[in-house]
């Protein structure tokens, strides 16, 4: 099968914010299908390595390179990464009075569509489309025609994000601990959402700092991030290692790859 | 002042004395007897108090002098050649059951629809009702001049000529009216007075709104030049008892506009007041609101959005006088700002001695999208009585970034996601009109004008 191009090359990244250097030389590649889980203790860098895929202006890129299907993503703004199919649910989703969710969502995959070329979809064919997919989701309608996430629980804004996702189908999801504060239910919903578009075309990242999320979606890798940098990679099993020994068990056994 | 201030002061006061002097005559001819000592009295009340300096504590942060120094050479023709699609094209389709037209300050009949009115309602033209039947507004116009306070109200009373005489009496239905201010001249004063009187127990929906259409002057070439436009009206509103109003003014004059107006209520027992007041347009602009809740029982609200860009001024004064007990007010002032420009909001709610149980509530909330914008915001509480409940704050702020990353990673470019999030702030104004027609209207007004000033904002 030769050796096609990754979705996703990061070579020797470094970024840094509030004049801090988060990650100092990290490395990653995801191919095209595959799910990888990155886990790794707090404040190692995770969310921040979401932040750069994604596009957020306060993280400055020092150093090294990051290719998405072969193209320069750090030349990307964050809204033509996301028509180009990168798509992060936010470890903290914002809350964001007065804009009506449906509206948003509406305006984010006619964004989408006109990049691919297609008709944009007028009130009505949007929500048959989202109704669809809030089945999918098990995602209450109410919650559509609110003021985006403003006043949602924990589990709703999670939700929400899920929603998104399955809407926008993206090439490229990167879920910032979309299972943390999840009851089992919602978790289950969240699983089968990511399990819906496994697909050869797209991958997962998944953030996660616990082994049950990766039950439901079994990962092809498991990374830890610790300091900055990929300091061990593995499969599926790593993940039930750490979570019976803890980050404390890396730095005394494992040797860096 | 400085000197230069102090010159283009004496010229502005002398070219008004000079003009008065020449239109005497003019004026004599066509207004009742008793106005003449009235319009020499507010004249002279004038020449003492002067243009306003910056001295002047509610004139602190507009310079003035952009008044003084305004070329006000010619009293521009009022007939402009404008015909009913122009209208539309400057103003939309009609959005009420009545619409009066005034075109560079005076009304034009052939313009305006004023045939289907029930009995109940007179809606006519001031200068017309000075002609015809005067006894009608006497006592609206006989002000004494010491009780005049604005110089720019002085002068619009010693030039008073035309503006909108509307009497609304009781009846079940629900009256809805507009008042089209058009500019055709860059140069020259629109002096408008209005007079509005609901009477008890009435209901009425009434706009104003403000606009310009320059294209049609040949001199428009050189604004510049030509210097600025004025506009001074001064509308008075009477509220009898149980009577309510929803006062809708929309100020989107071109750049070379100097809009000054005010807007002074009096308010009777339960009487209900709502303004809702936009001010988008011209170089610079003072949009006055005043009530006073006279009577037990009288309600107000005062909403309002200012929403500017470029080198745009807009100053925003209110005055909410609670003179009785038992009476409530709200008042929500939001303003956007961007490119270099500069916003005011002056609030006062007083509360007198004997309005106990007074209900009032007062906020002012700003958003600046330029980092060259600005905005003074003073609320201000003054409260006599001991038996309230009152609250008041400000709030300046810019775009929150976590929101406006949050959007663009989900494919909306900087400039619809800034339009979304500036959008979101300010729709709660426009959302308050209660007549659906003059909603749409604001909402497509305020909208193109975000669109501008957000892409001005985005290279
Ligand atoms: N804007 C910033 N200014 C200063 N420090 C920052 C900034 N953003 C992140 N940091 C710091 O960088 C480190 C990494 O943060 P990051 O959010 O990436 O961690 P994380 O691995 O996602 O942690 P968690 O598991 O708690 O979500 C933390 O120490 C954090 O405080
Ligand atoms: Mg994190």
């Amino acid at each position: 099968m030769g050796n096609p191009t990754p979705l996703l090359e990061i070579r020797d990244l470094r970024a840094s914010a509030g004049g801090v250097e988060i990650l100092k030389g990290l490395n990653l590649t995801v191919n095209a299908g595959e799910v990888h889980a990155i886990m790794g203790p707090n404040g190692s860098g995770k969310s921040t390595l979401a932040n750069v895929l994604s596009g957020r202006p306060s993280v400055e890129v020092t150093g090294g390179s990051v290719h998405y299907h072969g193209i320069d993503l750090l030349e990307l703004a964050p809204e033509q990464r996301a028509v180009d199919g990168l798509f992060l649910a936010f470890q903290y989703p914002v809350e964001i009075p007065g804009v009506a969710n449906s509206y948003f969502m509406k305006a984010a995959l006619n964004a989408a569509r006109k990049h691919r070329g297609e008709e944009p979809l007028d009130g009505m064919d949007f929500l048959t489309f989202a109704r669809e997919r809030m089945k999918l989701v098990e995602f209450d309608e109410k919650l559509l025609h609110r003021s985006l996430n403003e006043g949602f629980s924990g589990g709703e804004k999670k939700r929400n994000e899920i929603l998104q996702m399955a809407i926008l189908e993206p090439r490229l999801a990167i879920l910032d601990e979309t299972d943390s504060g999840l009851d089992i239910d919602a978790l289950r919903i969240v699983a089968n959402g990511v399990n819906t578009l496994r697909s050869p075309e797209r991958s997962t990242i998944m953030i996660t700092h616990y082994q049950r999320l990766l039950d439901y979606v079994v990962p092809d890798f498991v990374h830890v991030l610790a300091d900055g940098q990929i300091v061990t990679s593995g499969g599926a099993e790593l993940a039930h290692e750490l979570e019976k020994k803890g980050y404390v068990w890396l730095q005394t056994e494992v040797p860096a790859p | 002042m400085s000197a230069e201030q102090s010159h283009s002061q004496s010229h502005f006061q002398s070219h008004f004395g000079a003009q008065f002097a020449r239109r005497e005559d003019e004026f004599a001819s066509a207004s009742p007897a008793w106005l003449a000592p009235v319009r020499r009295a507010a004249m002279q009340r004038f020449d003492e108090l002067g243009l306003p300096t910056r001295k002047d504590e509610p004139w602190k942060y507009t310079p003035t002098s952009r008044i003084a120094k305004a070329a006000f050479l010619q009293e521009p023709r009022s007939e402009s050649g404008l015909s009913r699609e122009d209208i539309v094209r400057i103003f939309g389709e009609p959005a009420a059951d009545c619409s009066l037209v005034f075109e560079n300050g005076r009304f034009t009949r052939s313009l305006s629809s004023v045939d289907a009115l029930p009995e109940t309602v007179t809606a006519s033209s001031l200068a017309e009702i000075l002609r015809d039947d005067p006894d009608q507004v006497q006592r609206s116009l006989s002000v004494r001049a010491d009780s005049l306070t604005r110089p720019l109200a002085a002068l619009n009373l010693a030039f008073v000529h035309d503006g909108a005489f509307l009497s609304i009496g009781s009846s079940r239905d629900e009256q809805s009216i507009e008042l089209l201010f058009v500019s055709t001249r860059a140069a020259g004063v629109a002096n408008l007075r209005n007079i509005i009187r609901i009477a008890s127990g009435a209901n009425a929906v009434i706009s104003m709104r403000y606009a310009s259409d320059l294209a049609a002057d040949a001199s428009v070439e050189d604004v510049r030049s030509a210097g600025d436009y004025l506009t001074n009206a001064v509308t008075s509103v009477e509220l009898g008892d149980n009577a309510e109003l929803d006062l809708i003014s929309v100020q989107n004059e071109a750049d070379c506009a100097l809009h000054l107006s005010s807007v002074d209520v009096e308010q009777q027992r339960d009487s209900r007041f709502r303004s809702h007041l936009f001010a988008i347009g011209a170089g610079l602009s003072r949009s006055e609101v005043n009530s006073v809740l006279a009577a037990p029982g009288a309600d107000c609200a005062l909403n309002g959005l200012f929403l500017v860009g470029g080198t745009q001024h807009v100053d925003n004064q209110t005055v909410i006088d609670h003179a009785s007990p038992h009476c409530s007010s709200r008042e929500l002032y939001k303003g956007v700002l961007g490119g270099r420009s500069r916003g005011v909001f002056n609030g006062l709610v007083r509360v007198r001695e004997d309005a106990q149980k007074t209900n009032a509530q007062q906020s002012n909330s700003n958003l600046l999208v330029s980092d060259r914008a600005h905005v003074n915001t003073k609320p201000t509480l003054e409260i006599y009585a001991d038996d309230v409940k009152c609250a008041h704050g400000s709030t300046i702020g810019r775009l929150d970034e976590d929101a406006l990353f949050y959007l663009r990673s989900r494919g909306l470019d900087e400039r619809s996601a800034t339009q979304l999030l500036i959008g979101a702030f300010v729709s709660e104004v426009g959302e308050a009109i209660p007549h659906e027609l003059v909603r749409a209207h604001v909402e497509r007004t305020v909208a193109a004008k975000l669109a501008t000033v957000t892409s001005s904002e985005i290279a």
